[in-house]
């Protein structure tokens, strides 16, 4: 856990959760021991695969589950079981839960007008028509009804509704699910500047690392009910806590390849298949000989050239696919009987069967233990 | 001789023309990729092809006859289709071996030489141990392969894909693409492959053609469609974040052109030996501008847009900036660097006139294509 | 199930309780039937009820016997009554399967001008369902009357498919509705032809669905009494009307009524049975992606 931070700070506190499901058969431990906190105007993101227990998480910080032990606080105030309608949040769900019968605007004022505000000052109301306006929505949507959206214009209805009212924490789940890809990335852009513009705390649940990393100031990555990492984005890229922390994050994904270790008076060498190269000082005493590991490495950090002067420790490789892809090119290498995805600047193109020579960027690099996954580089960087 | 021809195909539907006058030609071993959006009538051009619709005008020739009239089954053509279509009552295997057992191939081979065939794609797909499974029970990505499988074992004339990747997670897509290319090489398939996703295009196209509502609006490979496109709706399609485009007016000033972006107060020199202008004083284009063929800069230089630095993305290793223009218009940025801590500041973009793109605005055709893109 | 179990003790008794009430008022009329079926005469109009008394299976036995006592006797031919229910009931199910499944799967695949004339074809043809059968019946009558068809077996087969073919075309409009036109599509180009397709792809999956239309149709038209009745003559007659003959100017004779009525539901109840077990499967088993 990281370092807490002065009391005022901190938003949204979550200590030792835990949520039990019970099933057909058995109890189900959908979230365990789960402790983050959010600071004040941070953009959190809850990140996982399905199934890893971040709707859960979110649910009970609305209030809409139970929580099955544990604590949850907004700044000084304990919340755990407080009903949702006093917590003073807003909701905005995958499943947009629009009413039928009221237009979109109708919708989305929806939550100023139940607080009573006059029709004069909604009108006036900056943050609605700031919102309007930055999420392109034009007048033929707001006369529309919900019955004639697409899913899209739907949740973007419901994410609207939810960030019109004042609240102090906005809970996100999945809000840009059903939009196609280019209004995704739109409306992901959009979102991040109003959440600049507004200064407020969003908590926000999603299983598009792309998306998660894009938003947050702060993610929190779950698998399986338990905390895996929680930290700034360009720390969970570049010193990933775990193995399955490392492989989530990132596209393309991370390349990995077992290997094996030694050490030898003053000479760090990590083994696999034929190659053996040097690793950095800083893993001496940290690892253990003869012992299996798991070496990481990014594709941007694996550099290819067709001439083996041009690096100090060159290994042969064989081009499987070139992709070339514009603005870059991508290539899958065969290195012995491993695969590695890697990508290169647009000019240089490669057949199919080139022979090439590879350099590992080894200060950029990752070992993680074959058993436990935890990230033997992650205590040092 | 090609080994598929199509030639000035079109398909109506009462009213409605889904394709319009397209034809193209594949030789053998070859991808052509029909990129498009949704609804532009690529599905509809490869369900042509396949036969299960007939042509309204037009024929389609395969190995030099005439299959216009043929039914599917006549066809020798296999199709993937983008919802998998996979006969929820039998195994893997079962699915796999189907095409095998048509009537058409009636005793072409035994019930051990299928068995066979199928383990050999299986093995090649990396899905052996699904062969006994039931449909139901596979993954998404699992039923991907099997339905991948059923179109292989044939070995047919042709293989028609309908967005084979599409419903992939993104993981399982970025492998598959990979996969599916060095396949397609090594079994050296005729294939002709429907997508709306750019980079599937690029990297798995020997040829691609770019489809806007049944018609086609480019023909080229991957170079071509990249840095000589003839359309803005090639320029549009193709780029992560997608080309940026500003509207201005270009003039000639002396020996140089001068594009003038009047609603950012903005103005753009380059000289150039091309006569763009056509014997107009000046015209309005539209500029685009590549995401990552500009620079930030912290003070005002020639060439430069002023702008606010508004968002800051990060994207795996790199960052995409969001800078406000003054027309509240924005322009998206690609780099390496990460500029988070000029959230807010004035700034400066440069634009470099050899990586620039001028498109007529009325007809949407491409005038300019910047330096050493001819 | 597992709902009731997590209940307190007084809630499952209240339960079961009521369970058993409905249970009771359900069965009680069939129980009652079976009980009278194996009575002696005595034992079947004696007050109170008994329920326990020395069973037979004289009942039974009398309805196979062709001799008789008394006027209701004589006119009384319990198998042929039943012989004629299973060639009518099954001749017709038979019919108004053929001719439904391809009217049920044309309504799916054939292209219609929009699909609002689809919708109302198909709506048509179930609406000669709903329509009362007493509305028809006298012409009916007269047409077969002129063209000389009463009292045979075919004009019975016939007339019940008023009621069989728009239950199948409905039932099985639905279910072909769930087969995907993409995975025909993928049989088609995959090489087999459309009949081959449909003999392959598309019963296998609407199979176990239209082995319960077609029982439910079986039991329809073999519970229908009033065309029976109207159309139907004295060679023709199915038990529904048949069994009218166990009532006559001497004696009700409840007991073999009971009997000829038990043994008629025994094709029904089997049947019953075995469609309960194919309702349960699902049809498209995920094959598609969405």
């Amino acid at each position: 856990m990281e370092k807490i931070e002065k009391k005022e700070q901190i938003k949204v506190k979550l200590d030792k959760i835990n949520k039990y499901y019970i099933g057909k058969k058995e109890k189900v431990h959908a979230v365990k021991d789960l402790s983050f906190y959010c600071r004040d105007k941070e953009f959190v993101a809850l990140l996982g695969p399905s199934g890893c227990g971040k709707s859960s998480t979110l649910r009970m910080i609305a209030g809409l589950e139970e929580v099955s032990s544990g604590s949850i606080n907004f700044g000084d105030r304990e919340v755990t079981n407080l009903h949702p309608s006093k917590r003073n949040i807003g909701l905005a769900f995958e499943n947009y839960a629009l009413y039928p019968h009221l237009s979109v605007y109708e919708n989305i004022v929806f939550p100023l007008r139940v607080k009573g505000i006059s029709e004069s000052e909604i009108k006036n109301n900056q943050r609605l028509n700031e919102l309007i306006e930055m999420f392109e929505i034009d007048k033929e949507i707001l006369d529309a009804y919900p019955k004639a959206l697409s899913g899209g214009q739907a949740q973007l209805t419901s994410l609207v509704r939810c960030l019109v009212r004042e609240a102090d924490v906005y809970l996100l789940d999945e809000p840009l699910s059903h939009m196609d890809e280019d209004m995704r990335v739109r409306m992901r852009t959009t979102l991040k500047m109003m959440h600049h513009k507004m200064s407020k705390t969003f908590i926000y649940v999603t299983h598009d690392q792309l998306e998660a990393f894009a938003l947050a100031d702060r993610i929190v990555i779950m698998n399986f009910g338990v905390l895996q990492q929680s930290g700034n984005p360009r720390d969970i890229y570049s010193k990933p806590a775990n193995q399955f922390v490392a492989s989530f994050i990132g596209e393309p994904p991370m390349n990995f390849l077992e290997c094996y270790l030694s050490e030898n008076n003053d000479d760090l060498l990590v083994h696999f298949g034929e190659q053996k190269i040097h690793i950095p000082e800083q893993f001496k005493g940290k690892i253990q000989p003869d012992k299996e590991y798991i070496l990481g490495i990014r594709p941007e950090r694996v550099h290819v050239s067709k001439s083996s002067d041009d690096f100090k420790e060159p290994m042969k490789a064989y081009v499987e696919i070139f992709e070339y892809l514009g603005e870059l090119n991508q290539i899958t290498v065969k290195l012995g009987e491993e695969r590695l995805i890697t990508e290169i600047d647009s000019n240089t193109q490669y057949k199919q069967g080139d022979e090439v020579y590879l350099s590992f960027d080894i200060h950029h690099m990752h070992l993680f233990d074959k058993d436990t996954l935890e990230c033997i580089d992650y205590k040092f960087r | 001789m090609y080994r598929l021809e199509v030639k000035n195909i079109t398909k109506k539907y009462g009213k409605l023309t889904a394709v319009n006058n397209l034809s193209f030609n594949c030789e053998e071993g070859e991808t052509v990729v029909l990129l498009g959006p949704t609804g532009a009538g690529k599905t509809t051009t490869l369900r042509c092809l396949s036969g299960l619709e007939t042509l309204t005008e037009g024929e389609i020739f395969l190995d030099g006859n005439n299959i216009s009239l043929l039914p599917p089954n006549k066809r020798e053509v296999a199709m993937f289709f983008e919802n998998y279509a996979l006969y929820p009552h039998f195994t893997v295997r079962e699915n796999m071996a189907y095409p095998l057992k048509s009537p058409n191939m009636k005793g072409q081979f035994t019930e051990k030489e299928i068995a066979q065939r199928v383990e050999e794609v299986a093995e090649l797909l990396q899905i052996p141990e699904l062969l006994e499974r039931k449909v139901d029970q596979l993954s998404g990505g699992q039923k991907q392969r099997t339905a991948l499988g059923r179109t292989l074992v044939r070995k047919p004339k042709v293989f028609l894909l309908d967005e084979p990747i599409a419903h992939l997670d993104a993981v399982l897509r970025h492998r598959m693409r990979g996969e599916m290319k060095r396949i397609f090489q090594e079994l050296k398939c005729t294939v002709v492959y429907v997508t709306h996703d750019y980079k599937e295009a690029l990297s798995i196209g020997d040829k691609i053609l770019v489809i806007k509502k049944g018609e086609l609006v480019q023909l080229g490979n991957s170079e071509d469609i990249w840095t000589r496109m003839k359309d803005i709706f090639v320029a549009k399609m193709i780029g992560d974040p997608p080309m940026n485009f500003l509207q201005g007016i270009l003039k000639k000033e002396g020996e140089n052109y001068l594009v003038d972006l009047p609603k950012i107060k903005s103005k753009i020199n380059f000289d150039s030996k091309e006569e763009i202008l056509n014997g107009e004083k000046e015209i309005e284009v539209l500029m685009g501008v590549r995401p990552t063929d500009v620079s930030i800069l912290h003070e005002k230089k020639p060439n430069s847009l002023s702008c606010q630095l508004s968002v800051v993305e990060p994207i795996s290793s790199n960052y995409e900036v969001t800078l406000s223009l003054p027309d509240k218009n924005t322009f998206k940025i690609k780099t390496k660097k990460n500029y988070e801590k000029y959230l807010d500041q004035d700034v400066w973009v440069r634009i470099d006139p050899a990586k620039m793109y001028l498109f007529n605005p009325q007809d949407g055709e491409a005038i300019y294509h910047g330096k050493g893109n001819l | 199930m597992e709902a009731i179990n997590k209940l307190s003790i007084g809630k499952k008794v209240i339960y079961y309780i009521l369970l058993i009430i409905v249970a009771v008022y359900i069965l009680f009329p069939f129980v009652w039937i079976f009980l009278t079926s194996i009575k002696m005469p005595s034992d079947i109009t004696s007050f109170p009820p008994k329920f326990i008394f020395n069973a037979t299976l004289d009942n039974y036995k009398n309805l196979f016997a062709i001799a008789q006592t008394g006027a209701a006797a004589s006119t009384l031919n319990f198998p042929r009554y039943y012989l004629n229910s299973v060639i009518i009931a099954g001749f017709g199910t038979i019919l108004s399967l053929i001719i439904g499944c391809g009217a049920g799967y044309a309504l799916t695949r054939a292209e219609f001008k929009n699909e609002g004339s689809r919708e109302n074809v198909g709506f048509t043809l179930l609406s000669f369902w709903f329509g009362p059968e007493l509305a028809i019946i006298l012409p009916l009558y007269v047409i077969y009357n002129r063209i000389g068809m009463i009292d045979k077996h075919i004009t019975l087969i016939l007339a019940y498919q008023l009621i069989g073919i728009p239950f199948v075309v409905w039932m099985s409009r639905s279910f072909f509705r769930d087969v995907p036109v993409s995975i025909e599509e993928a049989s088609r180009i995959d090489g087999y032809s459309l009949i081959q397709t449909f003999r392959k792809i598309t019963f296998p999956l609407v199979k176990s669905g239209l082995a319960a239309t077609a029982v439910l149709t079986f039991i329809f038209q073999w519970n229908n009494f009033l065309f029976a009745l109207v159309i139907g003559g004295r060679n023709t007659m199915p038990i529904t009307t048949g069994a009218l003959g166990f009532i006559s100017y001497e004696a009700v004779l409840w007991g073999q009524m009971a009997a000829a009525i038990i043994l008629s539901s025994v094709p029904q109840l089997i049947l019953a049975m075995f469609v309960q077990q194919h309702m349960v499967r699902g049809l498209t088993f995920g094959a598609v992606k969405g």
